[in-house]
């Protein structure tokens, strides 16, 4: 499902990834634990594709990846729905994209602003935008990059509901990168402490 | 309201201006009633318009150009790090031969003519446009088309949805700093350079120690750049602050 040989990722001068190998299948959750400046960032990102490997491969096969980035990346210029509806016009139609646009951004308690644009929502507002875009594509692949953090206790629970709901009905296999594992309380996850490596990172999973 | 202020602060001006004129005489300050009389004089012939009107001509091509070359060159630059290190030196020459420079080969190699006024606001505009474009592009390259790479968005719509509105505000601000460099840098061209134009007007008004002319053509520049700036930029700005949610 997800195969990643021999992965060397450099930031500048200074070696981040040394050796990464993963053979990982359908339905796994993987989490990636650890201190900030541990490379977290820079392993999923790597794996998802977002940056290239400086040597290794990584194959994702044709799988539809949905990514949660830790600073959101959302279009300033466009509204919440237009800002989920651009990573939904690629996979369906413009009904289809619309109905989901507009089931996600309920799901995730953005509908009432759903015609706001990013520099007049939350931080909290944001990710859970950043979320449904993720998850309204229906994606196979999911890559969490601290997913939950900027989130109020209030909202954690609901949300990680939804997540956990989407991926567990499509089967999908998760990377999540985070700081605080009561945030995964309740899921079923394996987890791999970075802490626990030493810059630059060897893993074989 | 804004109207009132501008209208006071431009009352001032032409106070100090009398006053300055009643100091050092009409010779050197002609007074605003002179100058006034003289464009008066100056607009009621054909010609002072078609001098007005090929200056804001050539204003606008070297303008118009400088853009497309600026788009076409700075976006591929912004985009790709090679690119940009093997056309950087040529336009960091470009930039660094001054403009009096281009004017004497122009003036050896075309003569006197339309094309080194337009040639020199290029050479003066292209370099800093290209380098808000490309460091414009640059800026939205590792977040937001890793983003859209990671959704399959197309290249089209990458185009259309993501790059164009994301260097809006670096478009805007070449723009604003083009706009309001370009009549200076034309006149000032055909000044040096050509038989026609508010900058040649110019060049024989202080030939003949015409200074009411002098004052005339100055007044008119300084109203074309600020019709631009109130009429042109300003709107256009605000219309981007909306656009962005106030968050620019």
């Amino acid at each position: 499902m997800i195969r990643a040989e021999g992965v060397k990722k450099f930031y500048g001068k200074q070696q981040v990834l040394e050796n990464i190998n993963l053979n990982v299948g359908k339905g796994e959750w993987i989490c990636f634990y650890g201190t900030s400046g541990c490379g977290k960032t820079t392993l999923i990102s790597t794996l998802a594709g977002v940056c290239s490997p400086d040597s290794g491969s990584v194959a994702l096969g044709s799988e539809r990846v949905g990514f949660v980035f830790q600073d959101d990346r959302l279009l300033d210029w466009k509204t919440a729905e237009e800002n989920i509806l651009l990573a939904l016009r690629s996979y369906y139609d413009n009904k289809t994209a619309m109905e989901r646009a507009v089931h996600w951004l309920d799901a995730v308690g953005l509908y009432e602003c759903r015609f706001k644009k990013p520099g007049e929502m939350s931080g909290g507002m944001k990710r859970r935008l950043n979320i449904a875009r993720c998850l309204s594509i229906e994606p196979d692949i999911l890559f969490l990059d601290e997913p939950f953090a900027f989130l109020d206790s209030g909202n954690i629970e609901k949300i990680r509901g939804r997540v956990s709901e989407a991926v567990l009905e499509r089967g999908a296999t998760v990377f999540m990168v985070t700081h605080s594992l009561e945030e995964l309380n309740g899921i079923d996850y394996r987890l791999v402490n970075l802490d626990e490596c030493t810059l630059p990172l060897v893993l074989d999973l | 309201m804004a109207g009132l202020k501008y209208l006071f602060s431009l009352a001032a001006i032409i106070f100090l201006w009398a006053l300055l004129s009643l100091h050092f005489g009409e010779n050197l300050i002609p007074s605003p009633a002179s100058v006034g009389r003289e464009g008066i004089k100056l607009l009621s012939d054909k010609e002072s318009w078609g001098d007005i009107l090929i200056t804001i001509y050539r204003g606008v091509t070297g303008l118009i150009i400088s853009f497309a070359a600026g788009m076409i060159l700075g976006i591929p630059c912004g985009l790709n790090r090679k690119v940009m290190d093997i056309l950087s030196p040529l336009v960091i020459a470009a930039q660094g031969c001054p403009p009096i420079i281009w004017i004497s080969l122009l003036m050896v190699w075309v003569g006197m003519s339309s094309v080194i006024p337009v040639v020199v606001i290029i050479v003066s505009l292209f370099p800093v446009i290209f380098y808000n474009i490309a460091q414009g592009v640059a800026s939205l390259e590792d977040r937001l088309f890793s983003m859209a790479r990671i959704y399959r968005v197309d290249k089209v719509r990458i185009l259309k949805e993501i790059l164009l509105p994301g260097i809006m505000p670096y478009i805007l601000s070449s723009l604003s700093y083009s706009l309001s460099v370009a009549w200076k840098v034309t006149a000032t061209a055909e000044f040096l350079g050509s038989p026609a134009g508010i900058g040649s007007r110019l060049y024989w008004a202080y030939r003949y120690l015409d200074m009411p002319q002098i004052f005339f053509w100055a007044v008119v520049l300084i109203i074309i750049g600020f019709t631009i700036e109130m009429f042109v930029i300003q709107p256009v700005r605000e219309g981007n602050r909306n656009n962005m949610g106030g968050a620019v």
